[in-house]
């Protein structure tokens, strides 16, 4: 099977993982999901490491395995279930069936916009990929912002912001390529940290609330 | 010596977790900021004639020279203000050793992290200094742990970290733009490369990388609609990391701004385009934020608004053109000042009252009049009433507007400044002025007169800074100075 085939093979499968965990409402499921997800975004990366030839990008590629398929899953769980009365339920303000539609809207949307940003490659290899990963980078960072929008919990913000980031990347490998290795890894860095520091705050918020609903968070207002 | 200055303030982070006294910790913290203080200056001073590259990595021109020296200005005072601000909460109960560690810790690696932003020419690293400034200061919003600082705390990591991500995206766009005109992908990650090879970008590329930059940056700033983060974080963090918020932080990301403005004005030729934005974003901000004053109830919301206000002002002064780029440089420092100035003494006022609610302040002018003046001298001057910098800075700006024929605006903006002076002066005379019983918290350092303290000391410094800033700014001298400083940061032709 030629890489070009399975680039978008897994191009397509982490579009469909991150739609579908729109409609996710247990916290496992939805960090499994999110792990699946972001693996694939790895195998994505790889695959444009082989057609750009490129040896950065597989690090880059092994990195993203690493933190978002691997650590920050295991993190995040471990800090749910270090609550033992904390509901591994989520929260909605929508049906699940209705997030789907909205998120086919939004994808859609992300099409249109594809359709109309000024980017191109001249890498043949790459050529044939460029206007379909293009369009699932774009998908991931507004499926990204649906999730933080649409859900009313804590943890389905954080991984509504790690969407979003995985649809970052994507952009960042599709526009741009080869960004320098410490860059990358100072941005991963970042990143993780981002994650530490909002599971801390939800742990505080959980021991102040009992709850992972973000209605809760809701007195200042004007 | 730039990096003997962020070696210094890593330091002084790892310094308040030494086996050694509170009181060495605010020591040394206060001893490590004079020194970063001092060598910004250093490092500053022949910047403000020519720019300097540092390796590939640094660079430091007036501008980002200005804001250098006045994050560790603003650093150095802050330090020192928070030293008893601090020291009298750990002493109160509110706060306990490891949260009294946990702030000496912080202060200085923010501060570092603006710093890398002001002096990075390498995109990558910019980024990361500004993201960094978000995570360096969410525990400084939640500090409390009570609800509404988490709560504030919250907002301000989810919003702050989807702009800088946003951001993000558009570092992207100019980095290709950057490929397309022949460079490599690290070299089109340097300010540098990209200014030289800008006029070869495709126009089309730019403008999707600034709108991306500048709604994510803008998040940031705290640009209306995107500013919801900013009355909360600034209002519920301690009232020295206030002032550092709202005296150099949104300065620093205001400058982010500017430098990609000017990437973007070389690339399509002239700076209509992004002026459009600033000038569109500014009214907005300044016109929201006139109606929101008018009802606020805490005095430090009331003062995060004007941040607000403010920064709608300098977007506003930047879109006029190279001439408003004047009146805007003035208004930065200006501002810094004032503001720090009014979070300052702020604190002093919840010290005093364990409140920043304005139903829960009586007899104020009475009981602390010391800082009660100051704080009234402080908002006149943030009003820009004369001799204020703020009344230079906005008078130019009005003319500036006028003589490009921006009236309706500028109209606007009048309007709104009129409402924003009503609304602060109404809550400034109630905060000082309501008669009753003064409830201020007793104890036994306190006399019957408000003494004297450091924080006062630090107010009046300021003061006399703000008004002899302000001084300069009115005379031939001043403005040729700024002049020269907007030239120099100006990327397209300047007005004679």
């Amino acid at each position: 099977m030629s890489v070009i085939l399975l680039t978008q093979f897994f191009a397509g499968a982490l579009l469909a993982v991150s739609f579908f965990s729109l409609g996710k409402l247990r916290l496992p499921a939805l960090v499994r999901s999110f792990a699946i997800a972001s693996t694939f975004l790895a195998l994505m990366m790889a695959g444009m490491a082989v057609l750009r030839d490129e040896p950065s990008e597989y690090l880059a590629a092994g990195a993203t395995f690493l933190f978002k398929a691997v650590a920050i899953p295991i993190f995040i769980l471990w800090e749910a279930k270090k609550k033992a009365n904390v509901s591994m339920q989520l929260f909605s303000f929508r049906r699940t069936a209705t997030t789907w539609f909205i998120a086919s809207f939004v994808v859609g949307l992300s099409w249109f916009l594809s359709t109309l940003l000024p980017l191109h490659t001249n890498d043949t290899n790459v050529s044939p990929l460029f206007s379909g990963l293009l369009f699932v980078s774009l998908s991931l960072i507004f499926l990204g912002f649906l999730m933080m929008m649409i859900r009313r919990d804590l943890f389905s913000q954080i991984i509504g912001l790690l969407t979003l980031e995985n649809g970052i990347a994507a952009f960042g490998v599709v526009g741009v390529g080869g960004v320098p290795f410490l860059i990358e890894m100072g941005i991963f860095f970042i990143i993780v940290v981002s994650v530490l520091s909002l599971a801390t705050l939800s742990e505080r918020v959980q021991e102040l609330y009992k709850t992972t609903d973000t209605n809760k968070l809701s007195e200042l207002t004007d | 010596m730039i990096y003997f200055l962020f070696l210094i303030l890593v330091f002084s982070t790892v310094s308040a977790y030494f086996p050694w006294s509170l009181r060495s910790v605010r020591q040394a913290s206060g001893a490590l900021a004079a020194l970063s203080f001092f060598i910004s200056v250093f490092i500053a001073f022949p910047s403000l004639t020519h720019p300097t590259m540092v390796g590939n990595l640094w660079y430091i021109d007036g501008l980002s020279g200005l804001l250098l020296v006045m994050v560790s200005f603003l650093h150095f005072t802050s330090t020192i203000v928070s030293s008893r601000y601090i020291t009298v909460e750990y002493e109160k109960k509110m706060i306990d050793k490891k949260q009294y560690q946990l702030y000496f810790a912080l202060l200085p690696l923010f501060i570092l992290s603006m710093m890398i932003v002001l002096l990075s020419n390498n995109f990558g690293i910019f980024w990361m200094g500004l993201e960094s400034t978000t995570l360096t200061t969410v525990f400084l919003v939640s500090f409390y742990k009570k609800d509404a600082s988490l709560e504030a705390a919250w907002k301000y990591i989810i919003l702050c970290s989807i702009g800088i991500s946003l951001g993000l995206i558009g570092i992207f766009f100019f980095t290709y733009g950057g490929m397309e005109s022949g460079l490599t992908a690290s070299e089109a990650l340097f300010f540098s490369s990209l200014k030289a090879n800008a006029t070869a970008f495709t126009p089309e590329v730019v403008k999707w990388g600034f709108l991306f930059f500048f709604i994510g940056i803008g998040t940031k700033v705290g640009f209306v609609p995107m500013h919801t983060w900013l009355p909360d974080a600034h209002g519920k963090t301690p009232s020295p990391i206030s002032a550092v918020f709202s005296g150099v932080l949104l300065n620093v990301a205001f400058y982010a701004l500017l430098r990609v403005k000017g990437i973007a004005d070389i690339a399509l030729g002239n700076g209509d385009w992004t002026g459009n934005f600033f000038l569109s974003f500014g009214v907005l901000s300044v016109v929201f934020v006139g109606i929101m004053l008018l009802i606020q109830n805490h005095y430090k919301r009331m003062l995060a608004f004007s941040s607000i206000e403010h920064m709608g002002l300098l977007a506003f002064s930047v879109g006029l053109g190279p001439a408003g780029m004047i009146p805007a440089l003035m208004h930065m420092v200006g501002h810094t000042l004032a503001k720090s100035l009014l979070f300052f003494s702020s604190g002093e006022v919840f010290l005093a009252f364990h409140s920043t609610r304005f139903v829960d302040i009586k007899g104020l002018w009475n009981l602390i009049p010391k800082t009660g003046m100051i704080f009234l001298l402080g908002i006149l001057a943030i009003l820009a009433v004369p001799p204020g910098p703020l009344f230079a800075s906005e008078f130019l700006m009005i003319s500036v507007a006028l003589k490009n024929g921006v009236v309706w605006q500028t109209l606007v903006i009048l309007l709104s400044l009129t409402l924003v002076f009503i609304g602060m002066m109404a809550h400034t005379i109630r905060l000082l002025f309501t008669a009753g019983k003064g409830v201020r918290v007793k104890s036994e350092k306190y006399h019957e007169s408000e003494p004297w303290n450091s924080t006062h000391i630090v107010l009046i410094v300021e003061l006399v800074l703000l008004f002899a800033f302000g001084l300069f700014c009115l005379t031939p001298a001043g403005y040729s100075w700024f002049e020269s400083l907007a030239r120099s940061f100006s990327f397209t032709s300047f007005p004679v």
